[in-house]
């Protein structure tokens, strides 16, 4: 009994001490209980230096915390270990005061000697950790260094904007450093999937109960985290977290339907109006939202201007052409074709769901066949031969070949509809799905003359909350500025001036500090973008989140976002029954 | 004897390494390799992508990567895979211990069911009984086997619905909580029903396949059999119809069946394939799928391995017992 | 002449071989039934563009999906009549998310008229034609349309379409067979006939075997081929100089040492062929180890990894037709071995001896000879072998490696069920047919093989 009451005083002390963090959930919660999810497939490790994919980095970001991450209510920076910091110099310098007597589960303190040693770890180019790129600014390093136990200071080489949500994860010292200092290899080898559960030390909300390869891995909550709810209940609420391995979207479905899993997101209107059915049918206390936002993820045209054929390469230059193609793109039909009459046309380079930078004023060259072919008249394009394809002047038939992966349903139906309409006014598109990996060889290598061997593909890239981890597709030399692309990391021998434009822009967006004066170089981004096309941008696809009424701590239908989700923290996340 | 074993074993040896570098060859040509993939991330760089590039040894010429993963392979590792950056054994063995157990309860079923009806089908050649089991077992073989596993997931799905308990699994290989615990924790035999449970319906799919080309191959060993002058013989001596077939005909007819197991076993790993796939059970195929996809080599080319070494050592298996139960072959 | 004549009605009074066979195939009513089945669905195949309403391609894509079309068979007032349709409309419902399909005859009816002028087709690929087995010219100018079996997601007509896909499905399995068979047969033959007799692969320069090999044959050609493997062992050489070179580069300690030592030893060795050693290769060991090689290759792997090998920017025709090799590269190997085997045993037959001893050359023994020993069990082998490639096919397409869209094949618009799921069952059925048409026809084809088998094999005495 003593015992027990010395530990209980203890465990009160180390509470006065903590700084803990108060996540403002949607509601106040209760403990225990438990959380089903789906994953599409098995995550690859546990290790943060080795994780490349989002099935191993959705569970690794709740093993390590981050500095700071954004807030689900307003996506500005919040501060996770961190709990303040302070920008100096002009921006050039960050100044991060840590969270004092945040534990590691093992009960080590967590302190400025784990964030300086991951920033070093990441920053390793023998390491090739996925967040290395967070260290490198314009080619020079982000300087990381300890001020005491628990300050650190991030030094930059010049001031970066989204310096505060790079989500970099912290990792044990007292683990990882002794393997790091024997090579990179015994580092990598660290929290691979064989390592048994309890060896596994973690700093996030939860750590690792079990994991049954190819079915289901289960996480249990960690004891030592440093996490309260707003009347200081310890978070996170629930006891374990369940993410079940189901690598078919059809399984993925049924799960829900059968009351086996707790969250859900429809991909298609097919699976909407099951899941509708089966609520509207009282035999699922569940409830979805359709159409509640749109995905992240866009899918557009790209033309190639370094095109072999120098006709080709100065028709896709032509703004006027792409103009014509973006009115040759029934967005309504693919919506309702592609995607199940769920989602939005996109217009513009920027997510829709990234509000704090998105605006819809920009540009839209809508449906209009007419106009299309208006268009391609003034380029000289006026009469159809035998076949009814449109002929120039000299005798050069409109014609271009589109490709995207194969096995991605929602692109191969989106290239496929444009190719008919395209057809149906007199331009040969030629579609066929190709290798994916094909695709981006053709995408992205040149050959030494600068020439790449595509004409059209429609491709998508993953968004995100930040446009300047987008910069790699927006300025000259990015390697994934697609429509023009120099050779060797330089910058196209022929550029527009609105690619000019562009550039200067995206770097002006990523050094501004000031949020107001951001927007407004993004919103004017996105209007050069939405004007001269050098990306036609297609449909977004529909965000239809769904749930079962035992989970509390939810999202109401207007709040749900596809960038934050279904909940704001998943440390507030809790089962009703 | 010993002698012809070791020499079969040292020709498996040329073998081996043919079927290796012919799959390491076939995996090279395809386009991309496994980093392609991360060049479409926004957020990699171009010198980062050259430098896992370099950490992969994905920049040498195939040949050296060839020439390295056969070292490795002779000193008793199968290298390290790409994307799980761990032993290639280590990430394959749990699913190959998965894909056995469909392979095992598959075959058992198939020679339960089939050499009973192929006795029938030959005692009684050209009955209705026969007619109808050779339709029976010819439509088991002519069904796609991924559509079947569709079916029997509907089925499954269906059942489930109209009798609102869990009759029959979707899709997986064990429940998350066993009699009311969670799985690792339950006692032992409940977790083996819980597995078996699991198998019933994808060894139901895969079983059909096999069993009615075992029938065919039973019932033409066993007709084969009745018309020889031993049986015959032993009619003429008035030993009964019964003796006669189950004694002394039965027991010819089923030995080349029962040794050619070896043969079975390895086609039933590659067979189980699409089902593993439709049906979501952990085994080798989905993830080889991935690991082709992601171009993992040597997580492929360490699924090739195990299943070569298998393949070739199912055979030998087979010549051997043949030739130990037929004295006819000789080892030559 | 008139001699042999008179001989084989000598012994006419047994039958020949084949009629026995005809007689005891003909007493198998489910062999006779597979033939009968397959007569009409290969019949199908070739009729597909005059059984289909619609070209192959043509998609409606407000109608993904739709269900069979309605045809009346009453009018208004209820009397039997021509078989009509509707103008319908296909719509999502936005409350409850589905797809509804509403008939409206109020617009008018669409009689269905059998032997019409449809689209223009070219039959056979190349004869003009516009004859089609269903339609009207309210079909051509789309005012309604005729779905007998339901539409696929991009709205095309599932009962055409299966038709047009039977032209790959059913032949893919012949082609592969026969390319196998001849690969096979081929590479088989060859193995039997030259088993046991070793084949000069190269002599080395400085041997005296070198000048007697000049000797032989013509001195160009006896250059040529001397040019020729010297090529191939520089070749070799230079491909071991450059492994070596990297592997050095990336090992230390033992493992270096031994891998400088083999391939030293390596090099060496090509370089004591080029000088001294006479190479000779048995060309049965090179086939048969071949074969082993592709055997022991799980059959999964290489189908997928060959098929992801395929460039997808390539005409239907050729897809089809790398498909089919592909499917036959796997499978030749089994055939190649049996052959052998056959033409091991045949060899030592006396008439093949005879043949060879009144001076016919190898070939000509292998093929007027030797190779019909082998007919009636080939027959018996292809019959069984179609089934099995017509079901690797539709794997393939099911995993989206083999033909693709818009051009068809029953495993490909099965393959719709599957990404449909499980309200393929509940909702929409008739994407099942192509499954059905899977089952059909390899059913057939085994009871027509297993029919022949009887038949054909020369030990059934009934």
């Amino acid at each position: 009994m003593k015992k027990l009451l010395v530990l209980g005083m203890l465990a009160l002390a180390g509470l006065a001490l903590a700084q803990p963090k108060v996540f403002k959930g949607t509601e106040v919660g209760k403990p225990g209980g438990s959380l089903r999810t789906s994953s599409i497939s098995d995550p690859r490790t546990f290790n943060p230096f080795v994780a490349r994919e989002t099935s191993s980095t959705d569970i690794i970001s709740n093993f390590f915390p981050y500095l700071t991450s954004y807030s689900p209510y307003t996506l500005q920076p919040e501060g996770a270990l961190a709990t303040s910091w302070e920008v100096r110099n002009n921006g050039l310098t960050v100044i991060f005061k840590l969270r004092q007597g945040a534990k590691w589960s093992d009960g080590q303190a967590i302190s400025a000697d784990d964030v300086i040693f991951s920033a070093t770890v990441h920053a390793d180019p023998k390491v090739n950790s996925n967040s290395r790129s967070s260290f490198i600014l314009d080619g020079q390093p982000i300087k990381w260094s300890k001020v005491d136990q628990y300050t650190v200071r991030a030094d930059f080489p010049k001031p970066y904007a989204p310096a505060l949500i790079q989500s970099w994860s912290i990792v044990p010292e007292h683990i990882f450093g002794p393997a790091y200092r024997q090579g990179p290899e015994k580092l990598q080898a660290l929290y691979n999937l064989d390592t048994p559960p309890a060896q596994i030390v973690v700093g996030g909300p939860f750590m690792l109960d079990q994991y049954a390869k190819g079915e289901r891995l289960v996480l249990k909550r960690n004891p030592s985290y440093w996490g309260t709810d707003e009347k200081g209940n310890p978070v996170a609420y629930l006891d374990r977290w369940t993410f079940q391995i189901v690598a078919n979207t059809e399984a993925q479905l049924a799960r829900f339907l059968g009351g086996d899993t707790d969250l859900y997101a429809a991909p298609d209107g097919d699976k909407v109006a099951q899941v509708l059915e089966r609520i509207r049918a009282g035999r699922l206390a569940g409830q979805i939202f359709p159409n509640a936002d749109v995905t992240t993820g866009t899918n557009f045209i790209v033309f190639n201007w370094n095109n072999k054929d120098p006709f080709k390469a100065n028709l896709f230059r032509q703004v006027k052409f792409r103009r014509a193609m973006a009115h040759l793109m029934d967005k309504k039909s693919m919506i309702e074709v592609a995607q199940g009459g769920l989602g939005r046309p996109q217009w513009s380079p920027i997510s829709i769901p990234v509000k704090q930078f998105f605006t819809d004023d920009v540009a839209k060259y809508e449906f209009n066949p007419q106009r299309a072919a208006q268009l391609l008249a003034e380029l000289g394009f006026r009469t159809k031969n035998k076949d009814g394809f449109l002929v120039n002047a000299q005798g050069q038939v409109l014609e271009f070949n589109l490709a995207t992966n194969q096995g991605n349903t929602l692109r191969e139906r989106i290239a496929q509809i444009f190719a008919d309409e395209a057809k149906k006014a007199g331009v040969k598109v030629n579609y066929r799905p190709i290798d994916f990996n094909e695709l981006v060889r053709q995408l992205t290598s040149p050959s030494a003359d600068g020439t790449r061997d595509f004409d059209a593909i429609l491709i998508g890239l993953t968004g995100g909350i930040e446009p300047a981890f987008s910069r790699n597709v927006w300025e000259l030399n990015g390697s994934l500025h697609t429509w023009n692309q120099g050779v060797n990391g330089q910058n196209p021998k022929q550029v527009e001036s609105f690619e000019v434009l562009i550039d200067k822009l995206m770097k002006q967006g990523a050094t501004t500090l000031d949020p107001a004066k951001r927007r407004e170089i993004y919103v004017q981004f996105q209007k050069v973008v939405a004007e001269n096309l050098p990306l036609i941008y297609t449909v977004a696809p529909a965000y239809n989140p769904a749930r079962l009424n035992r989970i509390g701590g939810l999202f109401d239908k207007d709040q749900v976002s596809a960038i934050v989700g279904q909940y704001p923290y998943i440390e507030t996340v809790f089962a009703k029954d | 004897m010993w002698s012809y074993i070791v020499r079969r074993l040292l020709q498996l040896v040329p073998t081996f390494f043919g079927a290796t570098l012919l799959a390491f060859i076939i995996i090279q040509l395809a386009p991309g390799d496994f980093v392609t993939r991360l060049e479409l991330d926004p957020t990699q760089t171009r010198e980062s992508i050259a430098s896992l590039r370099r950490e992969f040894a994905l920049d040498q010429p195939w040949t050296v990567q060839y020439a390295k993963w056969v070292s490795g392979v002779l000193q008793g590792k199968l290298g390290l895979s790409l994307s799980y950056k761990a032993d290639v054994w280590k990430v394959i063995w749990p699913r190959i211990l998965n894909s056995m157990v469909l392979v095992v309860l598959s075959t058992l079923l198939i020679y339960l069911v089939a050499i009973p009806v192929g006795v029938y089908s030959a005692v009684r050649q050209y009955s209705i009984g026969d007619r109808v089991l050779t339709v029976l077992a010819f439509i088991g073989v002519a069904i796609p086997n991924f559509f079947f596993a569709l079916i029997m997931l509907f089925v499954a799905v269906w059942l489930n619905d109209t009798t609102g308990m869990k009759l029959l699994p979707i899709g997986g290989m064990t429940s998350e909580f066993v009699g009311g615990v969670p799985y690792l924790q339950a006692p032992w035999w409940q977790r083996t029903l819980n597995v078996l449970w699991h198998a019933l319906p994808v060894v139901l799919v895969l079983a059909t396949t096999g069993t009615a080309g075992l029938i065919r191959v039973m019932r033409g060993q066993m007709l084969e059999v009745l018309n020889q002058d031993y049986i015959r013989t032993a009619r003429a001596k008035g030993v009964s119809e019964r003796v006669a077939v189950y004694k002394h005909a039965l027991r010819n007819a089923v030995i080349p069946l029962v040794a050619g197991i070896g043969f079975l076993l390895p086609g039933l790993i590659g067979g189980a394939g699409l089902i593993e796939v439709v049906m979501a059970w952990p085994g080798i195929t989905p993830m080889l799928l991935d690991a082709i996809s992601a171009v993992d080599l040597y997580l492929v080319m360490g699924f090739i391995t195990v299943t070569t070494i298998l393949l070739m050592l199912g055979n030998l298996l087979s010549d051997l017992l043949l030739a130990w139960v037929d004295p006819r072959i000789r080892y030559n | 002449m008139t001699g042999k004549i008179e001989l084989r009605e000598g012994i006419g009074k047994s039958e020949s071989f084949f009629q026995m066979a005809w007689r005891r195939f003909r007493r198998h009513p489910l062999a006779r039934l597979g033939g009968w089945v397959l007569l009409v669905l290969y019949l199908g195949a070739l009729f597909a563009d005059f059984l289909a309403p619609y070209p192959e391609g043509k998609s409606f894509r407000q109608f993904s999906y739709a269900p069979p079309t309605q045809v009346f068979w009453r009018d208004a007032d209820g009397r039997l009549t021509r078989p009509y349709v509707c103008a319908s409309e296909r719509k999502r419902n936005p409350e409850t998310f589905r797809v509804e399909v509403t008939t409206d005859c109020s617009q008018g009816r669409y009689p269905i008229y059998f032997f019409v002028h449809g689209e223009p087709y070219k039959f056979l690929g190349f004869i003009p034609a516009n004859l089609r087995l269903m339609g009207g010219d309210w079909l051509v100018s789309e005012q309604a349309h005729l779905f007998i079996w339901g539409t696929d997601d991009f709205g095309r007509d599932l009962w055409g379409r299966i038709w047009y896909g039977s032209r790959v499905s059913l032949t893919v399995g012949i082609f592969a067979t026969v390319l196998a068979l001849l690969i096979g047969v081929f590479l088989g033959g060859i193995a039997g006939l030259y088993a046991g007799k070793p084949v000069t692969l190269s002599v080395g320069f400085a041997s005296p075997e070198f000048r007697h090999y000049l000797r032989r044959g013509h001195p160009f050609a006896a250059w040529l081929k001397a040019l020729g493997w010297t090529l191939v062992w520089l070749g070799l050489a230079g491909l071991i100089w450059i492994t070596l070179q990297g592997f050095l580069q990336s090992s230390l300690g033992l493992e270096a040492i031994l891998a400088g030592a083999i391939g030293v030893g390596l090099l060496g060795a090509i370089g004591y062929f080029l000088v001294w050693q006479t190479v000779k290769l048995d060309l049965d060991t090179l086939i048969m180890r071949t074969t082993e090689v592709l055997a022991a290759i799980p059959d999964l792997f290489l189908l997928i990894t060959l098929s992801v090998l395929i460039p997808q920017d390539i005409p239907p025709a050729t897809r089809f037709i790398l498909v089919v090799s592909i499917l036959s590269f796997v499978n030749w190997g089994g055939l190649a071995r049996t052959v052998r085997s056959q033409v091991l045993q045949l060899r030592e037959m006396e008439y093949a001896q005879a043949a060879q001893a009144l001076g016919a050359s190898e070939a000509r023994t292998l093929i007027r000879h030797i190779l019909p020993g082998t007919f009636t069990y080939l027959i018996v082998v292809v019959t069984l072998s179609i089934p099995g490639f017509i079901l690797a096919e539709s794997g393939l397409s099911f995993l989206g490696l083999g033909i693709q869209e818009p051009a068809s094949s029953w495993g490909l618009l099965l393959s719709k069920a599957q990404q449909t799921g499980i309200i393929a069952f509940t909702e929409r059925p008739w994407l099942l047919i192509p499954g059905l048409f899977i089952l059909i026809a390899v059913l057939a084809y085994n009871l027509l093989g297993d029919g022949l088998r009887d038949a054909l094999d020369p030990r059934s005495r009934r």
